[in-house]
C-alpha cells in the first residue's frame, strides 16, 4: 500500500467516523416521545381566529430545538428533586404579511416550544418531545427542519406571545402553530384541527384574510 | 377479588401512593400480538402505580373520579385504575403515572385550540430503551366540575389510553378528535384492554 492510499484510508476513516461516532453518541442519550394534548376545536374559522391575536405569514430563517434551558420548580405540581431540566426550542420565521398583531413586515418573529426534557439533574440522558401541530417543522427524531430543509415553503403563523408562559425571559418570544401555503393560497392544517371540518382542516388564505377584516 | 384488594392495600402501605393502577392478568384466554407501539411505560415493579399530585380539594375530587374506573375485557380479564385514598406528593421515583388538573386554558398558547387534557413523558429510561419510566397526565382545570360524565371518564380513559403506549385510532376512547367521548367511544375497548393485561 502506497504512501498516498494510506492517507487517503486515514482520511475516509476520519470522516466516517465524524459522520458516525458524534451524532450516535448524541442520539444514544435521546428518547423521542409523543407530547399528546387532547383537543376540541373551535366551532368556526372565525372563532379559532378570534383566540389567535398575531397572525402572520413568514418563512423559516433560523432553527434551534435546544435553544434554552430552564430548571423545574421542584415544589411545582408534577415534578420531583431529582428531575432534569426543561428544554425549550425556537423556530424564527421572517415575516412577510401581518394579517392581525403588531409585527411588521421584514421582522423577525420566533416561535418557542417546550422540546424537551433532561432526565435527572446530571443531565446524561433526555427525552425529546414531538407534537401533532408541529409536524411540519419537525422530523421524527425530535429535532427541526433546517431553513434550506424548507426549500422556501411559505406558512402561515397563529401566534401570541409568550408572556411568561414558558420561563424563558427573552423579548419578543411567541407561542404558536403554523400552517403550510402552497402556491394556490391554500393553508392546510396539521392535527389538532383548529376549528370543526369535515375533511383536513384547509382553508384558504383570503378566506383568513376576509375572516378578520384585512 | 379478595385477592386483588389485598394487592392493592399491600402496594399502598408498601410505596405510600394514594393512587394505584393494578392491571390484572387473568390467563384465560391468549393475549392478543401487541402492537409495536404499545409498551412506551415501563413498570418498576409488577404493578402500575398511579398517583395523583393534585394540590387543590376541588379539582383532586373530580378529576380522581374518573380516574377511578375499572374495565373487562372478553375473557373476563380485569383492569383497574384504582384509586385507593386521598394524598398528596407523596409518590416518588417508582411512580409510573402522576396526574394532576392544569389551567390549560380556553386556547392552548400552541395550538390555539381547547385543550381537555395532556400526556407526557417526565422521565424515560435511558436509550436503548425507548419506553417511560414516569407519564405524566393533566386534565384542564376550566372543565372540572363542567362537563357530564361521560366526558370526564373519556378525557381520563384517553389521556391514560396514551400513557400506557395507545397512539391515536379509531378505537375506543383514543379518537384523536372530537367527539371520542360519546358512548361507546369514552372507554377501552375489549382488545385495548387485551392489549394492557397482555403488556403489563
Ligand atoms: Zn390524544
Amino acid at each position: 500500500m502506497g504512501a498516498d492510499m494510506r492517507k487517503w484510508i486515514a482520511v475516509a476513516a476520519a470522516l466516517l467516523l465524524a459522520g458516525c461516532a458524534s451524532p450516535t453518541s448524541e442520539t444514544s442519550s435521546v428518547v423521542v416521545a409523543p407530547y399528546n394534548a387532547s383537543t376540541i376545536p373551535f366551532k368556526t374559522l372565525q372563532e379559532f381566529l378570534a383566540h389567535r391575536p398575531v397572525i402572520a405569514t413568514g418563512r423559516v430563517v433560523a432553527v434551534n430545538d435546544r435553544a434554552y434551558e430552564v430548571p423545574v420548580d421542584p415544589n411545582a405540581e408534577g415534578n420531583t428533586e431529582t428531575d432534569g431540566p426543561e428544554i425549550f426550542g425556537t423556530v424564527s420565521f421572517k415575516v412577510e404579511s401581518v394579517l392581525k398583531g403588531d409585527l411588521v413586515p421584514g421582522a423577525t418573529m420566533t416561535i418557542i416550544y417546550m422540546s424537551g426534557k433532561w432526565n435527572t439533574l446530571e443531565k446524561e440522558s433526555r427525552i425529546a418531545y414531538t407534537y401533532e401541530h408541529m409536524a411540519n417543522l419537525q422530523k421524527n427524531d425530535g429535532t427541526l427542519k433546517t431553513p434550506a430543509e424548507f426549500n422556501g415553503a411559505t406558512f402561515a403563523i397563529f401566534a401570541q406571545p409568550n408572556e411568561g408562559s414558558i420561563p424563558v425571559k427573552e423579548n419578543n418570544l411567541y407561542r404558536g402553530r403554523v400552517a403550510p401555503i402552497d402556491a394556490g393560497g391554500q393553508v392546510t392544517f396539521p392535527r389538532p384541527a383548529p376549528f370543526e371540518s369535515s375533511a383536513t382542516a384547509a382553508v384558504k388564505l383570503d378566506d383568513i384574510k376576509a375572516a378578520i377584516g384585512r | 377479588m379478595r385477592q386483588w384488594r389485598a394487592k392493592v392495600m399491600h402496594l399502598s402501605k408498601f410505596l405510600a401512593v394514594s393512587v394505584a393502577v393494578l392491571v390484572t392478568v387473568a390467563g384465560l384466554g391468549p393475549a392478543p400480538a401487541m402492537a409495536h407501539e404499545f409498551n412506551l411505560i415501563r413498570m418498576d415493579d409488577a404493578f402500575m402505580d398511579f398517583a395523583s399530585d393534585e394540590s387543590i380539594d376541588d379539582h383532586h375530587l373530580f378529576w380522581n373520579h374518573f380516574v377511578h374506573f375499572q374495565n373487562y375485557d372478553q375473557y373476563g380479564a380485569r383492569t383497574d385504575l384504582t384509586v385507593s385514598e386521598k394524598c398528596r406528593r407523596c409518590w416518588n421515583d417508582h411512580t409510573d403515572i402522576v396526574w394532576y388538573a392544569w389551567d390549560l386554558g380556553v386556547a392552548d398558547p400552541d395550538t390555539g385550540v381547547t385543550t381537555t387534557g395532556m400526556e407526557r413523558c417526565r422521565k424515560s429510561y435511558p436509550p436503548p430503551n425507548q419506553v417511560c419510566d414516569r407519564a405524566e397526565v393533566l386534565f384542564n382545570e376550566r372543565f372540572t366540575r363542567d362537563i357530564s360524565g361521560e366526558a370526564g371518564f373519556a378525557i381520563a380513559c384517553h389521556e391514560i389510553g396514551h400513557a400506557v403506549g395507545f397512539w391515536h385510532s379509531d378505537e375506543g376512547c383514543m379518537w384523536a378528535d372530537f367527539p371520542y367521548w360519546i358512548p361507546p367511544s369514552n372507554v377501552l375497548t375489549d382488545d385495548m384492554i387485551s392489549h394492557i393485561n397482555g403488556a403489563y
